[in-house]
């Protein structure tokens, strides 16, 4: 992983545009799916909480900048990056593939969900409650990138959760 | 101090989460002020200029259906602007009307020419004006560019005109200048040409003189201009004058219809020594 750095880097800036011009705009009931979010908990398990944070940062920087709510954005993915930190698993880590699958997912859903959490707490851009937002478009949102998550580990996670 | 580093290297990550999270909302705190400002706006801008090469590629791809939609705004878009030039044109003539002449002081009804039979031999009028609004048989029918001709038929939302150009229609018209009397008719052909009649040759008319209605005419009033005459040819008697006339028939959309100068004795005293007439034939005694 580290190796890889500006490869990482690279496929980062990727997604948040990909994100921002491309999947953002698929939505359900208000929510869309959310690639960096996926990303951020995919580095954060594989790499840890500070790499994870570290990446979260910067992703917020760059979606924050183009989505024009920087603040926020990076609040949102640091956060993503620290919870999802917590089902890091280890390089020399004897876990089978379907017990690194399950924490990834179990990532996903946790940075999904506190990542809308803080998002909503200091944004309401469709003006509807709280609570609402926090717990069906949190539900909802978990679900669709636990969804996203699930094809890129079918796709392309496969080799590296093997190793 | 030991401690302390143990400290901070056993929780490392949480002191790097409070340090990110300290600039995350320094950001938000300070979002407004000029640099940040300056920084989102510049990403918006680059968010914008990257949108729009994103949807420039999809209207590629969407072209023929894109294609299609327009054409079919643009057709619709179309009739309402031929509507709408057909309105303000019509608005434009009438108001032009009642602009030129004291139409709306003087009794006057205004009327739009609704049909129009052509041929080279007849010329008829239809107008949406009838009984209802007060037409009636034998007004002098106008604009304010000159005379039109009279109303031969009257239902109770239309009437006929017989114009100027009607080989039937004859009026009696002087010259402006020189008072020369004649008898305007119509030959057929072009519809900007009319004739005049028995003008004699010892008339001082010239050519450019304009020609009036006079007061002789059972229906017109008087002072209507008819045409300017445009070639004087003499003959035996007579002149033989062509003008042309003051009226533009090929464009013609609204007109005015002069209230009725009935003066029953008049008419009667003309016509008691004058032949029957024969129904169905319009009376040429103008």
């Amino acid at each position: 992983m580290t190796r890889s750095l500006p490869l990482l880097l690279v496929l980062l800036a990727v997604l948040c545009l990909i994100q921002v011009f491309g999947l953002s705009r698929l939505t359900l009931f208000g929510v869309s799916p959310d690639i960096v979010t996926t990303f951020v908990a995919v580095i954060s398990v594989f790499t840890g909480q500070r790499t994870g944070m570290t990446y979260g940062f910067a992703s917020g920087m760059l979606t924050g900048l183009l989505s024009g709510n920087i603040g926020v954005s990076l609040l949102t993915r640091i956060v993503e990056g620290f919870i999802s930190g917590y089902c890091h698993v280890p390089e020399k880590s004897h876990a089978t593939m379907t017990q690194k699958s399950r924490m990834l997912y179990l990532a996903i859903v946790l940075a999904s969900f506190f990542g809308n959490l803080v998002f909503n707490l200091f944004n309401d851009p469709l003006g509807e409650s709280l609570a609402y937002r926090i717990f069906i478009s949190g539900t909802l949102t978990c679900m669709m990138n636990l969804l996203l998550g699930i094809a890129l580990n079918k796709l392309f996670l496969r080799k590296t959760l093997s190793e | 101090m030991q401690k302390f580093f143990n400290f901070l290297v056993k929780h490392n990550a949480y002191l790097l989460l409070l340090l990110y999270c300290s600039v995350a909302l320094l950001v938000i705190r300070f979002e407004q002020d000029d640099l940040l400002s300056k920084i989102r706006s510049g990403g918006t801008e680059l968010q914008a200029s990257i949108s729009d090469k994103i949807t420039s590629y999809g209207y590629l791809f969407n072209l023929r259906k894109e294609n299609e939609r327009l054409m079919k705004i643009n057709a619709e878009l179309l009739s309402n602007v031929l509507r709408d030039q057909t309105v303000l044109h019509d608005e434009k003539n009438r108001r032009a009307l009642f602009a030129d002449s004291a139409a709306a002081s003087s009794g006057y009804i205004t009327a739009r020419v609704i049909d129009r039979k052509f041929s080279s031999r007849e010329n008829m009028l239809l107008i949406d004006a009838g009984k209802k609004r007060g037409i009636r048989r034998d007004m002098t029918v106008l604009t304010p560019q000159g005379l039109v001709g009279r109303v031969i038929f009257v239902s109770d939302n239309y009437a006929k005109v017989m114009p100027v150009i009607h080989s039937d229609f004859k009026v009696s018209v002087s010259s402006d200048r020189s008072n020369a009397l004649g008898i305007l008719s119509w030959n057929g052909g072009a519809e900007h040409l009319a004739a005049i009649e028995h003008v004699p040759i010892s008339s001082p008319l010239k050519k450019g003189e304009m020609m009036l209605t006079t007061d002789f005419s059972t229906f017109s009033p008087r002072s209507i201009p008819v045409g300017r005459v445009i070639r004087i040819k003499p003959d035996k008697l007579f002149y033989s004058i062509d003008i042309r006339l003051a009226v533009d028939f090929s464009s013609l959309t609204y007109v005015l219809v002069a209230p009725l100068k009935t003066d029953p004795e008049k008419i009667e005293a003309f016509h008691e020594d004058l032949p029957q007439e024969q129904p169905g034939i319009t009376n040429p005694v103008n």
